[in-house]
């Protein structure tokens, strides 16, 4: 009877590498901004102080400052929650629904899965950007329609590589075995499929995270996402460009932030695979 | 005014993303290369109305008179050489010997065409002389314009009207099609148009033949290159790939002019830079003790300090250099959040929330309504802020969207107001986003160009400028001076004070 049960379980995976250590700690700083942002950050992010106007990095600003003398630190600070926040939300709301749908389809099999995946194929074919400007323009600029427009494009991702999961896996030993037992589809799914798709899934919304930011962050640097004066690290960059020349560290630190935080997820996202893999 | 005549009340400056524009060294002596920031979507001196457009058009025709940019209230002979004012006809004679660009010359039934054109197009500036009733030949060196009722302004405004060729009109104009003057242009003035090559720059060749006089070692040929980006533009002239640039982000312009091989070209030209519109039509704005206490709170030495000090505080809609301006006897405004906090209680509104729209690609826009809501902050009110393409962002206001807007203020004319009132203050102008109406200002404005006497003319003036100061329909963050870098091997580059921002290639020269 042993053969029967099911035995086989994922194997736990862990981040690992020489650049994985550095890369949680860059997560866990985050994370701590994004929870404690008035414990870390040394001055308010909107309330202006002309005295201290474009002035560059020191002790009392480590990022310098903005055009209203805004300590930039502290607005990266107070910005990472609704940076990170959002693509966090966007990739969390995206892998719910895709993995559902992905995992509905994949078990329903012939044609209500063919036209469940040309609904797929339909929201992949359309432009990320046009949907936000649309969104946009249908329930007005903010965070809000920038995390409902890319969650749109975000899903079917989801939902396309957990179908391809799901129907690999129910070819798989185990799972016979527990349909020959006359185990209920729903069951199968959740014991037997879904713990298998997890690790799957786990990377990619690691990895995502990194990407949805960069995607959030972009689409308020083009003027869809967050409104002045919220210290979202995009509408930071679009709002340093007029000083480009005379106040580098205004578009620099912003900058570094997104690229710290997209390669710290990305990393991560790498040594779950590889961790999966081997 | 009819559809959107009044657009060129205020200097649009509609900036686009980043576009860098690969180009030649601006170093040899006798090339000019200018950085406009934009392409004009016309060159025809009727439809024109955005500074890059105007790059082309007051370099290539000339105007029937020019004015004294250090001292707008005088004017000087251009293509007309003398005039003078009865009643409702003004007579022009006109300056003998002036060919156009093609060879054919200059004369009276050339300023009746042009005219005729401009009015019947409708477009561009022809708001600056929609007072026009009938233009007559009565030489070929004079000509006699009926106005509609008497106005003193007719002479200052034609200072921006350029002057085309009737044979042109007769063969491109009408229904042949009016497209030939949007992409060709020749005139009388300084400079000939040579080529436009799309998406990259316009080519103007010096008029040997011009009747005015160029300075020492002008430049015979103007390249007017398109870079729509303000920080390309500012790095590019500090390079020395432009000799010149529009629109210099003003931090970015400071700093350049205080390098070395550069100074600064200082002037008075802006009317406000920005002004926040209050929607008169929808709460919590159209509560005028409401309005007057977000006028109180506004933190002006805020908006003064972000243009470095290079600002003053506006008292109304005029500024102090126009001629006959009230500015100099109107109360400071300045802020008072004790005064706030009162006039806040007197409007019965607290906690009130307001929207406010700004046009996106201004930086002093956006800091103005940061201002505004960490100002409103202080005595209880909620100012929310979305940034917009321009014509949404007037739209949302217009359509009671929005409760604020916020926009930069010139004036094209260099004497009358009249004109700037029309577009901002009165029913139906295209830039009272926020529907503001009164009737004696109606009436104030409409009788103003009549009034031959200029010290009654400025009473008036007052008037009009404390009836709109006092309805809290505009917060004025400030007035800013124009800053123009200007390389140490250029010289002659002076600020026109009713044009933001302008330039006359027939003053510059090399050193």
């Amino acid at each position: 009877m042993s053969a029967v049960l099911p035995t086989a379980r994922p194997r736990r995976s862990r981040p690992r590498g020489v650049l994985a250590p550095v890369a949680l700690l860059v997560i866990v700083i985050l994370i701590a901004f994004a929870l404690v942002p008035g414990l870390i950050a040394p001055d308010s992010p909107v309330a202006l102080n002309m005295a201290d106007r474009l002035k560059p990095p020191s002790f009392a600003h480590l990022f310098g400052t903005d055009e209203g003398g805004r300590d930039i630190f502290s607005r990266v600070v107070f910005g990472t929650r609704y940076s990170l926040g959002v693509a966090i939300a966007i990739v969390f709301a995206s892998a719910l629904f895709g993995v559902v749908y992905g995992a509905v389809s994949g078990m329903a099999r012939g044609s209500a899965d063919n036209v469940m995946m040309r609904i797929v194929d339909l929201f992949f074919g359309f432009p990320a950007l046009v949907l936000a400007l649309a969104v946009a323009a249908s329930i007005g600029r903010g965070l809000g329609s920038v995390a409902l427009s890319l969650t749109i494009i975000w899903w079917p991702g989801y939902a396309r590589l957990v179908r391809g999961e799901v129907l690999r896996l129910r070819e798989r030993p185990h799972v016979e075995a527990a349909r020959a037992l006359g185990v209920s589809n729903l069951t199968i799914l959740r014991r037997h499929i879904l713990p298998f798709v997890a690790q799957e899934v786990n990377v990619r919304v690691t990895t995502d995270i990194g990407y949805a930011l960069v995607a959030v962050t972009a689409l308020s640097f083009l003027g869809l996402g967050a409104n002045s004066p919220t210290p979202e690290w995009g509408l930071l960059i679009r709002d340093s460009r007029p000083y480009f020349g005379s106040a580098w560290w205004y578009l620099v630190f912003p900058g570094t932030m997104i690229m710290l935080t997209a390669t710290a997820f990305s990393l991560i996202g790498d040594s779950l695979a590889a961790r999966r893999g081997g | 005014m009819k559809s959107l005549s009044g657009i060129a009340g205020t200097a649009l400056l509609l900036m686009a993303s980043a576009m860098g524009v690969n180009s030649a060294s601006a170093q040899d002596a006798t090339t000019f290369v200018y950085a406009d920031a934009g392409e004009p979507s016309t060159i025809d001196p009727a439809k024109a109305n955005v500074n890059w457009e105007f790059t082309v058009t007051r370099n290539v025709y000339d105007r029937l008179v020019d004015f004294d940019l250090d001292d707008p209230s005088r004017l000087l002979p251009a293509l007309a050489t003398e005039w003078k004012q009865d009643g409702k006809v003004w007579t022009f004679k006109l300056r003998d010997g002036v060919t156009f660009h093609d060879g054919t010359p200059f004369d009276a039934n050339d300023v009746k065409a042009t005219l005729d054109r401009l009015l019947k197009v409708g477009q561009g500036q022809s708001y600056l002389v929609d007072d026009i009733a009938s233009v007559t030949v009565v030489d070929p060196k004079t000509v006699q314009i009926e106005t509609k009722a008497p106005t003193v302004f007719l002479a200052s405004n034609l200072s921006r009207i350029e002057m085309m060729s009737d044979e042109d009109i007769a063969k491109h104009g009408g229904e042949a099609g009016e497209a030939w003057f949007s992409e060709n242009a020749n005139g009388t003035g300084p400079y000939a148009f040579v080529a436009w090559t799309r998406g990259t720059q316009i080519e103007l060749k010096r008029n040997d033949k011009w009747w005015g006089k160029f300075p020492e070692k002008p430049f015979d040929r103007v390249l007017d290159r398109f870079v729509t980006d303000g920080a390309n533009r500012a790095r590019g002239l500090e390079g020395g790939e432009f000799d010149l640039a529009n629109f210099v982000p003003l931090d970015e312009a400071l700093r350049i002019g205080s390098t070395s091989g550069f100074h600064l070209v200082e002037g008075n030209n802006l009317w406000a830079w920005p002004a926040i519109y209050l929607n008169m039509d929808i709460p919590p704005t159209n509560n005028k003790d409401f309005r007057n206490a977000l006028v109180k709170a506004f933190d002006y030495n805020a908006m003064v300090q972000s243009f470095q000090g290079k600002a003053v505080v506006g008292r109304g809609p005029i500024p102090a250099w126009f001629p006959g301006s009230p500015e100099k006897d109107q109360p400071e405004i300045k802020t008072d959040l004790e005064a706030a906090k009162a006039a806040l209680a007197a409007s019965g509104l607290s906690n009130a929330t307001m929207k406010c729209s700004v046009p996106a690609g201004f930086p002093e826009f956006r800091f103005a309504a940061t201002i505004l809501q960490a100002s409103a902050a202080q005595i209880g009110v909620t100012v929310e802020i979305e940034e917009l393409p321009f014509v949404e962002a007037i739209t949302a206001i217009k359509t009671d969207k929005s409760n604020c807007f916020v926009l930069g203020n010139a004036n094209l004319s260099p004497q009358d107001a009249t004109k700037f009132f029309s577009a901002h203050y009165l029913k139906g102008g295209f830039f009272n986003s926020g529907k503001f109406e009164d009737p004696a200002l109606q009436e104030l404005i409409a009788k103003l160009p009549s009034v031959s006497d200029p010290a009654e003319r400025a009473a008036m003036l007052k008037q009009a400028s404390d009836i709109v100061v006092d309805s809290h329909y505009i917060i004025w963050p400030a007035r800013p001076v124009t800053v123009v870098p200007e390389p140490d091997r250029i010289g002659g580059y002076r600020i026109d004070p009713a044009e933001y921002i302008n330039a006359r290639f027939w003053e510059l020269y090399s050193k």
